[in-house]
């Protein structure tokens, strides 16, 4: 009976469902610590200009296509997002608005990946939007844009989970003031 | 026997999340350093729309393998309520524009929508997808297991 297979077969066993049991356990802690994250993001200016919808992939023709420019300060403490099953924080802004024929839309326009806990805390102004800014129609047309600060928790083990600041005032698109080089 | 339960169950995990792959093993380095190659996703598809943020699974028509990045761009039309996406790898410089229209029948391929997604991605294991990659990699190596259980059970049962 307890010849030397058995004895390695149940140790082995036993350690695999202990490490399960230890890995599930840290994925349902991650749900239930708590934590006070804080963020506000804002736009500074905005300038629409136009040119080329996508330099690489199509519509090489038209160059009247409105892309706007922004310049966004963030405020965010974002360390107490930190805990024993946080790999890192995929931080992102994120400009929300509506058109007759888009209900929701949704364009990121900056983002950045976060580590340490040391770094979790941005204070940034002069930011300017490292995706380009283009409705799906191609234009800005009476368009209220608001901004918003989101966070993506990416765990060692276990669930992924969002996050997401109020949203800000709305902005206002100006008309196009030149064209994009 | 076992395997029949292994194999049902799955099958009935797949039917919950309403995914036909609730499983996918992470192949390539675009999003680290959130997935490594090797790390085990579990993905669900809910009724909900597609967040901005999210990272999907999703297949390019004419493309086999699929690919897991995350959602940046979502337009939801007024009239049809269905999504367009844009997606894009963290750890990739462009967005997956490039990968759209890759093949040519896509040529003019801008986004994709949710018939695209095969799931989303709702959970986390790291390093265990190692196996099928090492399977995957190494035949010899899965023939060699499947012929060690063999001898096992030949010799012991």
């Amino acid at each position: 009976m307890n010849n030397l297979q058995n004895r390695a077969n149940a140790v082995l066993a036993f350690s695999i469902s202990a490490i399960f049991c230890l890995l599930g356990a840290i994925a349902l802690s991650s749900l239930v610590i708590p934590s006070q994250p804080s963020g506000s993001v804002g736009l500074d200016s905005i300038k629409v200009l136009t040119g080329r919808y996508d330099k690489n992939w199509v519509d090489y023709r038209t160059r009247d296509n409105e892309f706007a420019n922004t310049v966004m300060h963030i405020d965010a403490d974002l360390s107490s997002l930190f805990h024993w099953n946080t790999k890192q924080l995929f931080v992102y802004v994120v400009a929300e608005y509506s058109t007759p024929t888009h209900l929701k839309n949704e364009i990121v326009l900056w983002d950045t990946i976060i580590k340490r806990k040391s770094a979790a805390v941005i204070r940034k102004k002069g930011i300017k939007n490292k995706y380009s800014l283009i409705d799906v129609n191609k234009k800005w047309t009476n368009v209220n844009a608001n901004v918003s600060l989101h966070w993506n928790i990416v765990p060692y083990v276990g669930f992924m989970t969002y996050g997401r600041s109020q949203a800000s005032e709305p902005y206002a698109f100006p008309l196009p003031s030149g064209i994009q080089t | 026997m076992m395997l029949f339960g292994v194999f049902m169950s799955y099958k009935a995990w797949g039917l919950y999340t309403n995914c036909e792959s609730p499983l996918v093993v992470v192949l390539s380095e675009s999003m680290e350093p959130a997935f490594a190659r090797g790390d085990i996703l579990f993905l669900s598809n809910p009724k909900k729309p597609i967040e901005i943020g999210e990272i999907c699974v999703f297949k390019i028509p004419g493309r086999d393998i699929p690919i897991v990045h995350r959602v940046i761009d979502r337009h939801d039309s007024s009239s049809t309520g269905s999504q367009l996406l844009l997606t894009k790898g963290d750890n990739n410089n462009v967005d997956d524009r490039g990968l759209y229209q890759e093949l040519h029948s896509n040529r003019g391929k801008m986004w994709i929508e949710p018939k695209d997604i095969v799931g989303r991605v709702q959970g986390f294991l790291p390093y265990l997808g190692m196996f099928t990659i090492f399977m995957t990699d190494y035949p010899m190596l899965k023939y060699a297991l499947l012929g060690a259980v063999g001898v096992i059970v030949f010799l012991y049962e």
